[in-house]
């Protein structure tokens, strides 16, 4: 992996984390992009064709998640008022069903939206099977085209693709807009540590030893993560920061690296987690109420699950806090989510999309909206010192070595959804303990190897 | 008349299943723009070399034996229960058939709580078994994954089966059953000569709708596990999904469709066989 893959915010202070906030995504060099780029005036929206009213459907997990509904009818309340002719009809799936929905129609061919929310590894099947318009002059007309909400998106969302190594081309188009990133940290409640007497772990035998004590079934877990098969994508995803931390990747260019020590030792740090520390069977939703009302300890994810848990329990503001990956190397992913326009949309409807991306593109409103979701920002308007102090809780993030998680994947990248479907068949049954770590990771290997002949021949 | 409903059963049935036939025999990939290939038996020769293909076939006759037998015998005893006299028999009737009008999904997702190791209800129930002093992991160890699926399934199926039932046991002529009780009959006697011969013909047509329902059914397994861990708890249409729509890997997951087809269409022959075998055995 280059270092320009993996530049991220090592050595940051918290504010400079936050300025950069894009940091896993760092690596693509913006100067390129700039040349010749000239916005139009923020906020400015292009005629609607049309005076009939037009109803536009907005696909988003948004909908349904606490914190992030609000702000984002409060923006649509907003974007009505001020173009009464374009009505918008929400299309909700909650987030750990997101992409699997996505994905379902874009097997039967037709996405039911005019404008949605897209993650990582499904943007990619989007664009590859043609579902999606340029965002080029949305972005440029909006008036944010020359800061990290676009310098940032990596060189797979741009149209030339063929060497991700490469930084994009401002010639090429720009399928998507970041409307935030998030990176790994340590997430932990500051009163059950220091009631343990207890300081921070800095290695991974460290955070299973801690975790293992502060494990009280079914009072108090030491450790929460995903490990269930209905939960594949988070499963796979939360693995994510322990193989970078082990100094594994999933993929090395188009060859599966999944029975690497590496990968070994992340299967048997979940097995010995799983055992003796993890609430055994929960998902995320049920794992996630339970770190918001103080009965999980440690925790690895991103950025964005704090403002969650504050949501769900607004005491949990006193005792969440991040710190340093528990690893040497504190390297960690990066996980940005993106704004897409559906391609095949009829005429008056794509406008109308258009219409609203622009608005919410707007700096005012993606100000708005960094604020109201407690985002890093992305935009110099929404960086603001009483905003960064407004977020004790975010400084850890800002310590870990941000690798975009897509590259963890390899030459599969555009393949993410048939990968881990492989590797958490074989992982869910080490965890168990039905196999060994060795062994789960010589199958997945197999199986991932046979994959790979019938991708790249 | 005829064109209409030929017309109907080429366009739903026999292109859909031509399609599918077709794809099995080639290597497709969804969402990738590259046709098919045609690959002749490959896909089948893969199938017959997997192991985890048949395990997941074993699961699957598991699933509907296991399944099956308990919902047939409990139905069956519901059925006869529901259809004595007794006050409240109405209420009974109703209630008794709440599970089946339940909404899966939002059902699997109340028992999906009720099996968590730590919180659920069914750790409760669990400690009242003599030798059980932890909670079982209802979803995760591949034992107690499959009797909590089959549990579910059972509590979910029995009612719409029992009602079906009822439905048999009350067309039986009741002077048949006052005539032999005149001659002496016993309950166990009524049973064996009037009952069941009554509700056979039910019986039968039933087991096989359910047999085949359960080769096809989805949302209980697939939500409560996955199919997982691995695929130990996976069913043949679980593995087609998984293969076809989360693999991507279409043309292998039509192959398994295929042979799910042909495996339902072979207990339908021998549930026709079976069937006229007793029949001639009565003459």
């Amino acid at each position: 992996m280059n270092d320009r893959r993996q530049a991220g915010v090592s050595n940051l202070s918290r504010r400079g984390f936050l300025q950069v906030s894009a940091a896993g995504v760092a690596g693509v060099t913006a100067g390129s992009l700039l040349s010749g780029c000239a916005p139009v005036a923020p906020g400015a929206a292009p005629a609607v064709v049309s005076s009939e009213p037009v109803t536009i459907k907005v696909m988003s997990w948004w909908w349904v998640e606490k914190g992030s509904d609000v702000a984002l009818r409060n923006l649509v309340e907003k974007f009505e008022a001020a173009y009464p002719e374009i009505k918008v009809e929400e299309v909700s799936f909650p987030s750990n069903i997101y992409e699997d929905a996505q994905y379902s129609q874009m097997a039967a061919g037709k996405l039911d939206a005019d404008v949605m929310h897209t993650l990582e590894g499904t943007g990619i099947k989007l664009i590859e099977g043609g579902f999606l318009e340029p965002l080029n002059d949305v972005g440029k007309s909006a008036g944010i085209w020359e800061y990290d909400a676009i310098t940032k998106i990596p060189p797979w969302f741009w149209s030339d693709r063929s060497n991700f190594d490469e930084s994009p081309d401002d010639s090429g188009d720009l399928y998507v807009l970041m409307f935030n990133t998030a990176q790994d940290g340590l997430i932990y409640n500051m009163d059950i540590i220091e009631q343990a007497g207890a300081s921070l772990p800095e290695t991974q035998d460290e955070a299973y030893e801690l975790a293992k004590e502060l494990t009280d079934r079914p009072n108090q877990f030491g450790w929460a993560n995903r490990h269930t098969v209905p939960e594949k994508a988070g499963f796979f995803r939360d693995m994510i920061p322990w193989l970078l931390g082990y100094g594994g990747v999933y993929a090395d260019g188009q060859m599966p690296t999944v029975n690497t020590d590496a990968m070994i030792n992340t299967l048997a740090h979940w097995r010995r987690m799983y055992l003796d520390c993890f609430p055994q069977g929960s998902d995320a939703a049920t794992f996630r109420r339970m770190i918001a009302e103080g009965k999980v300890a440690l925790y690895t994810d991103n950025n964005a699950l704090p403002p969650n848990f504050f949501n769900m329990n607004p005491d949990s503001e006193n005792f969440i806090r991040s710190a340093a990956l528990p690893w040497p190397n504190r390297k960690g992913a990066s996980f940005p989510s993106y704004w897409a326009w559906p391609a095949d949309s009829p005429p008056e409807k794509k406008e109308a999309a258009r219409t609203f991306l622009e608005f919410w593109a707007s700096p005012d409103n993606f100000k708005e909206m960094t604020w109201a979701r407690k985002d890093p920002p992305m935009i110099p308007q929404a960086n603001t010192p009483e905003y960064l102090d407004s977020l004790p809780w975010m400084s850890g993030f800002a310590t870990t070595d941000a690798v975009p998680w897509l590259f963890v994947m390899g030459g599969f990248q555009g393949h993410v959804e048939e990968f881990r479907t492989i590797v958490v068949e074989h992982a869910s049954e080490v965890v168990v303990g039905t196999i060994s770590p060795e062994e789960g990771a010589q199958r997945a290997q197999q199986g991932l190897e046979v994959l790979a002949d019938q991708l790249f021949g | 008349m005829a064109l209409p409903v030929a017309v109907y059963l080429l366009l739903v049935f026999a292109y859909p299943i031509a399609q599918e036939i077709y794809l099995s025999f080639t290597r497709a990939r969804l969402l990738e723009r590259t046709p098919p290939v045609w690959v002749g038996l490959d896909n089948y020769l893969s199938l017959a070399e997997s192991a985890k293909f048949w395990l997941v076939i074993g699961n699957t006759l598991l699933y509907a034996v296991a399944a099956n037998a308990i919902i047939i015998v409990l139905a069956l005893g519901l059925a006869l229960l529901l259809n004595q006299a007794f006050h409240g028999r109405k209420v009974a009737r109703v209630v008794t058939s709440l599970p089946w009008a339940f909404p899966e999904v939002a059902a699997v997702l109340v028992w999906s709580w009720m099996y968590n190791k730590d919180f659920g209800v069914m750790n409760v129930f669990a400690g009242w078994v003599p030798g059980i002093s932890e909670n079982p992991n209802w979803l995760l160890d591949p034992w107690t994954a499959w009797f909590s699926i089959v549990l579910m399934t059972v509590w979910k199926i029995f009612p719409f089966f029992s009602l079906i039932i009822l439905t048999a046991l009350q067309l039986i002529d009741k002077e048949l059953y006052a005539a032999a009780k005149i001659d002496g009959a016993g309950s166990l006697q009524l049973f064996r000569h009037i009952t069941l011969p009554g509700i056979a013909p039910t019986l039968g047509i039933m087991t096989l709708l359910i047999t085949i329902w359960g080769f096809r059914r989805f949302p209980i397994i697939y939500l409560l596990t996955g199919g997982g861990p691995g695929v130990r708890t996976a069913t043949l249409v679980v593995l087609t999904y998984i293969t076809a729509i989360r693999s991507l890997n279409i043309g292998l997951g039509a192959a398994m469709a295929i042979v799910g087809l042909i495996l339902s269409l072979l207990i339908t022959v021998l549930y026709v066989f079976v069937t006229r075998r007793l029949g001639q055995a009565q003459i």
